[in-house]
C-alpha cells in the first residue's frame, strides 16, 4: 500500500546543499510490520519524514494506500497525516498539559468527531493499549512507558492504515521497551500497517523485513524470522 | 476545528502561563479603563451643564451692547448708553416669535445692613423678568407695575445677599442702604428670590432687584439700560426670534457691530460642541494607550509562538491544518484582549464613581461607550494577533518537531 519511486530529498544547510535521500525506491504491503535501520546520518529520518507526509521529496513519486500524495498541497497532506497516518515520536510528544484522554481525543479533534463519540473512541484506544486507570492523568504523571502507550492509543484512535514509529523505544528502559514492542505485535495481529524506524536490532527483529538505508540509498532488504511468507 | 475546541485551547493557552497573561492584558485594561473613566465624566458633566443651561429655557436671549468675543471672559458688562427701554418695546411690537421683553440695568453696588455690607449687582427690572429668567420670589414679593410707575424704592434680594447681610433675621420690611458713587438710599425689602446657584458665569443667588424707573431716576440717573432679556414663544422659535430681533435692531443702529444677540440655544450648542471635541481629544490620547497595549499583546504572543513551537508541530503531525493553528492562536489574543476590555469596563466605572463621588462631579457611562470599547479591545486583538498568528501556522512540520 505504500510505494515509493525513485525518492530524493535536498535541502540546504547554509551554503552547502545536503542530499539526505539520493533515490530510494521501496514497496511496503498492506498489513506488514517493516523496519528501516541505518546508522546515524544515513537518510533513515527523513524517509520517515516523507513516508509520514511531515515533507515533500524534491523529487521522485510517492504512493499511499493507490493515491499520489507526493505533490498534495499542505492542507491536504494535514488531512492524510490526520486520517492514513498515526505517529509514534521517541520523545512521545504529547500535550503536557492536558491528561491523557485529551491527547488521545486530538487527532478526533482535528477530524471534527463530536465530543461524545471522541470520549468514547479515545476510551477504547486506552483501553486497548492497558491504560484505561489512567485516563485522566497528565503526562508529568505518567511512566515513560505508560506515556508511549498514551502515544500510541493517539496514534490508532483515528484508525489509520499505516503507523509509523520513529525510535519508539530510544526513551524507554530494556523492560517498558519490551512491553511496546510487544504491543505493536498485537496492533500488527489486529490488521494494522506498521514501519518502526530504529537503529536497534532487537528492535527491528520484532518486525518482518528489515530495510537498511546507508548514505542516502537503500542498501539491502532482509526477511526475519516473523515473515510471514 | 470545531469553534467550541478552538476556544477551550485558546483559553488552555491563555491559563497555561496565568501571570504572563495578566501582564499583557494590563495594557488593555489600563486603556480601556482610562477611555471608560475620560468619556464617563465628560459625558456626564456635559449632561449636568446642559440640563441646567436648558433650566433656564433655551428660548431665553440676551441682547447686550458691543461685540461678545466667545463665551468665556464676560462678567458684567459696562454701562454702555445704547439701549432704552423704548428699544425693547419696539421688539416686542414688531418681532411675532417675541413672547416676552425684559429691559434690565445692572450695577455693582455696595449694599448695607447695620454693620454689616457687601458689594453686589443691583438690577433695575420690570415684572417681566421673573418670567423670562424663569426664577421665581421664595418670600414676600416681586417687583409689580405700581413700582415701576412711582419708582419706589423697593428691593428684592437673593439668597446668599439676604443670609450674608441678615443672617437668621428675617429681611422682610427691614431697610438697607443703597451706595451709588453719589449717594446713599434707603431701600425696604419686599421680598427673598428662591436659590437657584450659578450657571456658567451668573450666580443668581447674588443678585438685588429694584424698579427699574428707581434705578433709572433716583440711582443711576440714566435713560439707558444695561441689557434685554428676550424670550421667545418657544423653542422652536428661538432661532426666528433671534432674526426678527437682529432686523430690528439694525434698523435702529445701522451697524450690527454696535449690540450683541446671544441666545440660549446657541450658547449650548456651543458648549456641546466644545466639550464633544474635547472627549474625543482626551479619548485619543487614552486610546494611544490601547494601541501600546496591543503591541505589548503582539509581543507575548511572539514569544508564546516561538515557546511552543514543539506544540504546534504535534498539532501539525497529527492533523491539524494551517488554519486551525492561525485560528488557535488568534483566539488567545482576541480572548486575552476580550476579557481585558471588560475588566478596563468594569475598573473605568469603579474609578469615575470614585471620582464622582469625591469631586461632586455626575457620571455616565453609555450603552454605546461599552460596546465601543469591547469593539476596539477585540480589533487590537485581531489586528496585533494576526502576525504572531501567521507566523505559528507558517511552521514546517518537521523543524517544530525538532525544536527543544
Amino acid at each position: 500500500m505504500i510505494q515509493t519511486i525513485d525518492i530524493k530529498k535536498s535541502y540546504r544547510v547554509g551554503e552547502v546543499k545536503v542530499e539526505a535521500l539520493r533515490g530510494v525506491s521501496l514497496r511496503i504491503r498492506k498489513g506488514e510490520f517493516v523496519s528501516i535501520t541505518g546508522p546515524s546520518g544515513s537518510g533513515k529520518s527523513t524517509l520517515m519524514h516523507i513516508l509520514g507526509c511531515l515533507d515533500r521529496p524534491t523529487s521522485g513519486k510517492l504512493f499511499l494506500d493507490d493515491g499520489e500524495v507526493g505533490k498534495l498541497n499542505d492542507n491536504a497532506l494535514a488531512e492524510v497525516r490526520n486520517k492514513k497516518i498515526g505517529f509514534v515520536f521517541q520523545q512521545f510528544n504529547l500535550l503536557p498539559r492536558a491528561t491523557a484522554l485529551h491527547n488521545v481525543e486530538l487527532p478526533l479533534i482535528y477530524a471534527g468527531v463530536r465530543m461524545r463519540e471522541r470520549m468514547e473512541r479515545a476510551k477504547i484506544a486506552l483501553e486497548k493499549v492497558g491504560l484505561s486507570h489512567r485516563l485522566y492523568h497528565r503526562p508529568n504523571e505518567l511512566s515513560g512507558g505508560e506515556r508511549q502507550r498514551v502515544a500510541i492509543a493517539r496514534a490508532v484512535v483515528n484508525n489509520p492504515p499505516l503507523i509509523l514509529a520513529d525510535e519508539p523505544t530510544g526513551n524507554l528502559d530494556s523492560k517498558a521497551g519490551q512491553g511496546i514492542m510487544e504491543l505493536f505485535q498485537k496492533l500488527h495481529e489486529e490488521g494494522h500497517t506498521l514501519i518502526v524506524v530504529t537503529h536497534e536490532r532487537y528492535v527491528a527483529e520484532f518486525s518482518e523485513r528489515i530495510i537498511h538505508i546507508r548514505d542516502g540509498l537503500l542498501e539491502k532488504e532482509e526477511e526475519t524470522v516473523n515473515c510471514k511468507r | 476545528m470545531e469553534f467550541m475546541e478552538n476556544f477551550k485551547a485558546a483559553l488552555d493557552g491563555i491559563a497555561a502561563n496565568r501571570m504572563r497573561s495578566f501582564l499583557s492584558m494590563l495594557g488593555i485594561i489600563i486603556g480601556i479603563a482610562a477611555v471608560i473613566t475620560i468619556v464617563s465624566i465628560t459625558q456626564g458633566s456635559q449632561k449636568a451643564i446642559s440640563e441646567r443651561i436648558r433650566a433656564l429655557g433655551t428660548n431665553l436671549i440676551n441682547v447686550t451692547p458691543g461685540r461678545i468675543r466667545g463665551v468665556a471672559g464676560r462678567r458684567a458688562q459696562a454701562l454702555t448708553d445704547l439701549f432704552t427701554v423704548e428699544d425693547g418695546e419696539k421688539i416686542l411690537k414688531k418681532a411675532s416669535a417675541v413672547k416676552l421683553v425684559a429691559p434690565v440695568l445692572q450695577k455693582n453696588l455696595l449694599l448695607q445692613y447695620k454693620d454689616k455690607n457687601t458689594e453686589i449687582t443691583v438690577n433695575g427690572v420690570t415684572p417681566e423678568y421673573q418670567e423670562v429668567l424663569n426664577f421665581w420670589v421664595e418670600k414676600g414679593r416681586f417687583i409689580d407695575p405700581r413700582d415701576i410707575k412711582f419708582s419706589r424704592t423697593l428691593i428684592v434680594l437673593g439668597q446668599e445677599v439676604a443670609s450674608e447681610l441678615f443672617g437668621d433675621e428675617d429681611p422682610l420690611g427691614k431697610y438697607v442702604i443703597v451706595n451709588t458713587s453719589l449717594s446713599r438710599y434707603k431701600f425696604r425689602v419686599i421680598g427673598i428670590m428662591e436659590p437657584k446657584g450659578q450657571v456658567m458665569f451668573f450666580n443668581f443667588d447674588r443678585q438685588a432687584y429694584v424698579p427699574l424707573t428707581t434705578a433709572q431716576k433716583r440711582l443711576l440717573h440714566t435713560k439707558y439700560i444695561t441689557s434685554l432679556l428676550i424670550q421667545a414663544r418657544d423653542e422652536e422659535s428661538a432661532n426666528e426670534a433671534v432674526e426678527q430681533v437682529d432686523a430690528v435692531l439694525y434698523q435702529k443702529f445701522q451697524d450690527d457691530n454696535k449690540y450683541n444677540i446671544m441666545s440660549q440655544e446657541q450658547i449650548l450648542s456651543t458648549m456641546e460642541s466644545t466639550m464633544g471635541i474635547f472627549t474625543v481629544m482626551l479619548a485619543g490620547i487614552a486610546g494611544i494607550s490601547l494601541l501600546v497595549g496591543g503591541i505589548g499583546i503582539m509581543n507575548i504572543m511572539l514569544v508564546s509562538v516561538t515557546e511552543r513551537t514543539r506544540e504546534i508541530g504535534i498539532r501539525m503531525a497529527i492533523g491539524a491544518k494551517r488554519r486551525d493553528i492561525r485560528l488557535q492562536f488568534l483566539s488567545e489574543s482576541i480572548i486575552l484582549c476580550l476579557v481585558g476590555g471588560a475588566i478596563g469596563i468594569a475598573l473605568g466605572w469603579l474609578s469615575s464613581s470614585l471620582i464622582a463621588s469625591i469631586q461632586g462631579w455626575p457620571t455616565l457611562i453609555s450603552f454605546w461607550a461599552i460596546v465601543l470599547a469591547l469593539g476596539f479591545s477585540t480589533a487590537v486583538g485581531l489586528f496585533f494577533g494576526i502576525y504572531p498568528a501567521n507566523k505559528a501556522s507558517k511552521m514546517d512540520p518537521v523543524e517544530a518537531l525538532r525544536y527543544e
